[in-house]
């Protein structure tokens, strides 16, 4: 006979064994997005940049904390009993969900909330503190978006000192739907103009074009290759501006970048050592050249300051399971959105200014470094965290030039391109 | 048609629904990377609860919290009248899965691993990067927090309805 515990033992395994239970119908799409190589392409590109940017010293050096679980603001949300059926379905009081997206800990942040169509939202905080809430209709969407404007937050370095207090954020069905009839003015006010301050620092690999000049008498049989990974190829490129965001996805930016390179560029020439002349016929002669190979080199120095003007696009709004922060609230309002990056492509343009001044030695020699560039840039650009104030920013990026001005007498011309890697961070005005 | 089946798989495993979810995510993910694996549909279902039960170690590695040692001493008395097959038939299944949540990760998991999958304790270990006595002394009181629990509140319910 078994033993009381055997039975029990024996019984839980019965019993268990096949416990069955329904899962919830929306984790299919998120297991198919997951699924495909492209979603598996982000999450791997963002792990990758998680890395990085841990060992960025502007993330630690951050002033700001995205920690929220920590802080001891404190958001709830009631729906009252106008609210619309849909309403209901609308979650919006978890505590580490609300308080994650409002960004509560960064002072004077505008936090936009989308919510659904016809429905107003009305803020209560404490009076002692000085907070304000926006609500404004996006056309676009037919939502109403809310930015609650947050008292100033004290921190000291990564740590930061809050002020605690409850604020209740109360939904009303509304008589009207705000989607209509939008002026101009009041899509401004929806995406207000604001600026971002950014720094990077980029270190790029260099390579160039070279094309030999053909009016010259040099003939240039040779130029010794370059490892494409070596460190003689590395530069650096400094950059600082603004951004400016006008829409939800588009933005214009401006900089002045300094960018430094130094390359040896070696090289053969071929040179006409001596004439063999041999009788031809009828009182003419052959005379053939015998080449001698010269070896030489160049260095090829830049030293630039420039103007970059350009834009950026917002990408990829939908995290690594195919939805976006509407689809959240709307059907999948039980589970928190992952997103963490910001992702965005852009292109611009620079004009570079050579600081070098030829010397008399190059000059002799025939070398002279060009004085004005103009290069083409396209980069993909990632931003972490996705909202908050301070920022870092991940950015592979391509230069090329596409205008050199010319020396007439260099034996080659050399069209620099290249590859880099910015890093740095942006503060948001 | 496994659906249900792994997703009961995963909530034995996890304290919260959140965390099973989790864990069934990820073993449809490896089942469907390498479904091509099963050639025979009679082995299909214990390959499923394979992945699924390997997944759930792998959250279980990825999430490990500190363990709280519990007081067991409250639970180490045995009464020769409880009759647990009776209590436990006061309870639904879904009870006694909640009951099997609320045991700490490292004594659910060696639990589930052992009483309701079969595993030894040899195998456990290795699972769970554990010694084999740890994987004894976490299954023994697993065991213990739990019949403290089913003698708590099931001989409660026993009584009301005798």
């Amino acid at each position: 006979m078994k033993s009381m515990r055997e039975q029990k033992d024996s019984e839980f395994s019965r019993r268990l064994s096949n416990y069955s239970e329904e899962p919830d119908r929306d984790l299919w799409p998120s297991i198919a997005a997951r699924l495909t190589p492209a979603a598996q392409w982000i999450v791997w590109t963002r792990r990758l940049s998680a890395f990085i940017i841990a060992l960025s010293p502007a993330f630690f050096l951050g002033f700001e904390t995205a920690d929220v679980q920590n802080a001891t603001f404190k958001v709830e949300t009631t729906l009252s009993e106008k609210s619309n059926p849909t309403v209901s379905s609308v979650e919006l009081c978890d505590e580490d969900q609300v308080a994650g997206r409002l960004s509560l800990p960064t002072p004077h942040e505008d936090s936009v909330h989308t919510l659904i169509p016809g429905v107003t939202v009305v803020a209560l905080v404490p009076e002692t503190l000085t907070s304000e809430v926006v609500k404004q209709a996006d056309h676009s969407t037919g939502f109403v978006n809310v930015s609650a404007i947050v008292p100033k937050v004290v921190g000291i370095g990564n740590i930061p000192i809050l002020q605690a207090f409850d604020s209740v954020m109360e939904l009303e069905a509304a008589k009207e739907p705000v989607t209509e009839g939008l002026e101009k003015s009041e899509k401004r006010k929806l995406f207000p103009t604001s600026f971002d301050l950014y720094v990077t620092v980029m270190p790029t690999l260099g390579y160039q074009r070279i094309k030999s000049n053909t009016s010259d008498n040099i003939l240039i049989h040779d130029i010794k290759p370059i490892p494409p990974f070596s460190k003689d190829r590395l530069g650096i490129r400094l950059e600082a501006g603004l951004e400016t965001t006008g829409s939800k996805r588009w933005k214009a930016f401006g900089g002045v970048l300094y960018f430094q390179r130094h390359q040896t560029l070696s090289y053969i020439e071929k040179r006409v050592d001596s004439l063999i002349s041999a009788p031809g016929g009828t009182g003419s002669a052959t005379l053939e050249p015998k080449f001698a190979l010269v070896p030489g080199s160049m260095d090829y120095d830049v030293k630039n300051i420039g103007l970059h003007l350009g834009l950026s696009y917002r990408i990829w709004d939908k995290d690594e399971h195919g939805l976006s922060d509407l689809e959240y609230h709307y059907e999948n309002p039980a589970m928190r959105p992952r997103k963490r990056f910001l992702h965005e492509v852009g292109g611009g343009l620079e004009l570079h200014k050579s600081l070098k001044k030829t010397d008399a030695v190059s000059m002799a020699e025939g070398f002279t470094n060009p004085s004005l560039y103009a290069f083409f840039n396209l980069y993909y650009r990632m931003q972490y965290p996705r909202t908050g104030r301070l920022r870092a920013v991940l950015q592979p990026t391509l230069n090329y030039a596409f205008y050199i001005n010319r020396d007439v007498h260099a034996p080659f011309y050399v069209k620099p391109y290249g590859f880099g890697l910015n890093l740095g961070c942006r503060y948001h005005l | 048609m496994f659906r249900p089946k792994v997703f009961g798989l995963c909530r034995r495993y996890t304290r919260r629904r959140e965390e099973a979810e989790d864990v069934f995510q990820e073993a449809f993910i490896r089942i469907f990377k390498s479904i091509d694996q099963v050639h025979d549909a009679e082995h299909l279902e214990p390959w499923i609860r394979r992945i699924t039960v390997n997944a759930a170690v792998s959250y279980y590695h990825k999430s490990k919290r500190h363990q709280i040692v519990h007081d067991i001493a409250d639970y180490g008395t045995q009464h020769a009248n409880d009759d647990y097959v009776l209590i436990l038939s006061k309870f639904s299944d879904e009870q006694l899965v909640g009951m099997i949540n609320t045991l700490p990760d490292g004594y659910r998991l060696v639990f589930n691993l052992y009483e309701l999958e079969g595993y030894s304790h040899s195998e456990i270990a290795d699972m769970l990067s554990i010694s084999e006595s740890t994987s004894r002394s976490q299954l023994n009181r697993a065991k213990q927090v739990l019949k403290g629990k089913l003698k708590a509140i099931g001989v409660e319910k026993y009584e009301k309805y005798a």
